[in-house]
């Protein structure tokens, strides 16, 4: 049986990344991902979890940065719009499927 | 193997300046990188585009090129590198690559592993050991199964290793789904990925959680939502009806004068993490008969005479 895990260390995302710290850093200043365990700047950047979505989120960012050459500013925005874009597609789902329990499909077309 | 011409990927002419070739790379990258073309075949033009520019914005390996450029044109299908070139071996220097590591054949034959560095700045992992690729799939499940702690046999395919020289591989893994799980999360199986090469630590597992569409429920939040359909008496006077949950029926009263839209809340009848309980939100839908009976009719008539009421008021302002 495989332990299944949803966090992941500070130490543990720049060992699965391949980066080092500073990047993690940088890319948490600027707002890319966040710390579950940020509530105030108390604590140390080596204490941080995150959550295992996170490590999508900075592959992308990553890449982007790679493959685009762009900077850290455009790309924090991308990604932004990238989750905005995820979380109005999964809320538009959902009302779809509402509005089909109100509306036979063949209606809606 | 085929010659490729990185001047055609980029579409620039074999004179083109840095600025055009960059400019040439940026334009395509930007039509056919994977995170913004979604479309299939995407993914593979982006690979020989970013590896085009690899070659064209380093002025060694451009220059190498245009030497090879001269000899592979003539052999466009049957591509060899010229008898005594010697693919140079792999000296570290190249930084920032925009590429990923997926070179093709053809780059591998001319360039060797030199400039395959696919770690960018700051990336520290030494060359000899890498640690496997991480490997995601979707892991669809069911509504129910989110209730309680759950095992489950994962399928997926393990990618070929280019390494250790074997082909792509089915694999079956047990997998222990806790309680709660939500659509759209991921979970980290750590080390199921793929193989390290020469000590490297294995890659990562990630099954990104889907959750089956319900027949019944749809979920918001920790919340489920149930559409009750109501006869318009029952929508009228109100009732008690049997209404199905996640886990068993309950009964729920209906109260008099209810519209098509109304929400009523029971409680604690959602999803479950450790932590929370969500709700049940149960959605009136008053759903007239599909035939009325001649004494329905009659009945509507009556209603008709002696209700005073304008469904469409607020036409009338």
């Amino acid at each position: 049986m495989s332990e299944t895990l949803f966090s992941i260390s500070f130490d543990e995302l720049c060992q699965v990344e391949g980066i080092e710290g500073e990047l993690i850093i940088e890319i948490v200043e600027y707002g890319i991902v966040m710390p579950i365990n940020k509530p105030s700047d108390q604590i140390r950047y080596e204490q941080w979890l995150f959550d295992t979505g996170a490590i999508h989120w900075v592959k992308k960012a990553l890449r982007l940065r790679q493959d685009l050459e762009i900077d850290w500013v455009a790309i924090a925005m991308v990604i932004k719009l990238m989750q905005q874009k995820e979380a109005l597609q999964k809320e538009n789902r959902l009302y779809q499927r509402q509005l089909r329990r109100f509306i036979p499909s063949g209606d809606l077309d | 193997m085929e010659f490729k011409d990185y001047y055609k990927i980029l579409c620039v002419e074999p004179d083109a300046n840095a600025k055009t070739i960059k400019t040439a790379y940026r334009k395509l990258a930007h039509k056919y990188h994977p995170d913004m073309n979604p479309d299939e075949g995407a993914e593979a033009k982006f690979k020989e585009v970013a590896e085009a520019y690899h070659v064209l914005k380093n002025e060694q390996l451009r220059a190498e090129f245009d030497e090879l450029r001269q000899y592979g044109s003539q052999s466009r299908h049957d591509f060899q590198p010229p008898p005594g070139w010697k693919a140079p071996p792999n000296t570290g220097q190249q930084g920032g690559s925009q590429f990923h590591g997926d070179f093709s054949d053809f780059f591998n034959s001319i360039f060797g592993g030199r400039g395959q560095s696919h770690h960018a700045q700051g990336f520290d992992q030494a060359q000899r050991s890498a640690r496997g690729q991480d490997i995601e799939i979707e892991l669809p499940i069911f509504l129910e199964e989110t209730l309680k702690e759950s095992q489950k046999t994962v399928e997926f395919v393990m990618p070929a290793d280019d390494y250790a020289q074997t082909a792509p591989s089915k694999k079956h893994l047990k997998v222990k789904i806790p309680q709660g799980v939500m659509d759209g999360e991921r979970i980290r199986l750590k080390g199921q990925g793929k193989p390290g090469h020469q000590g490297g630590t294995a890659g990562d597992l990630y099954l990104h959680i889907r959750v089956v569409p319900h027949p019944l429920f749809d979920v918001q939040g920790h919340n489920i939502i149930i559409t009750i359909p109501l006869s318009p008496w029952e929508a009228a006077l109100g009732t008690k009806i049997s209404v199905p949950t996640l886990d068993g029926k309950i009964h729920l009263t209906i109260p008099p004068d209810s519209q098509s839209g109304d929400k009523l809340r029971v409680k604690g009848k959602g999803l479950k993490t450790k932590t929370l309980i969500g709700d049940m939100f149960a959605v009136v839908k008053v759903t007239m008969p599909e035939k009325t009976s001649e004494k329905g009719k009659q009945l509507w008539q009556e209603l008709a005479n002696s209700e005073d009421f304008d469904p469409r008021l607020e036409w009338s302002t």
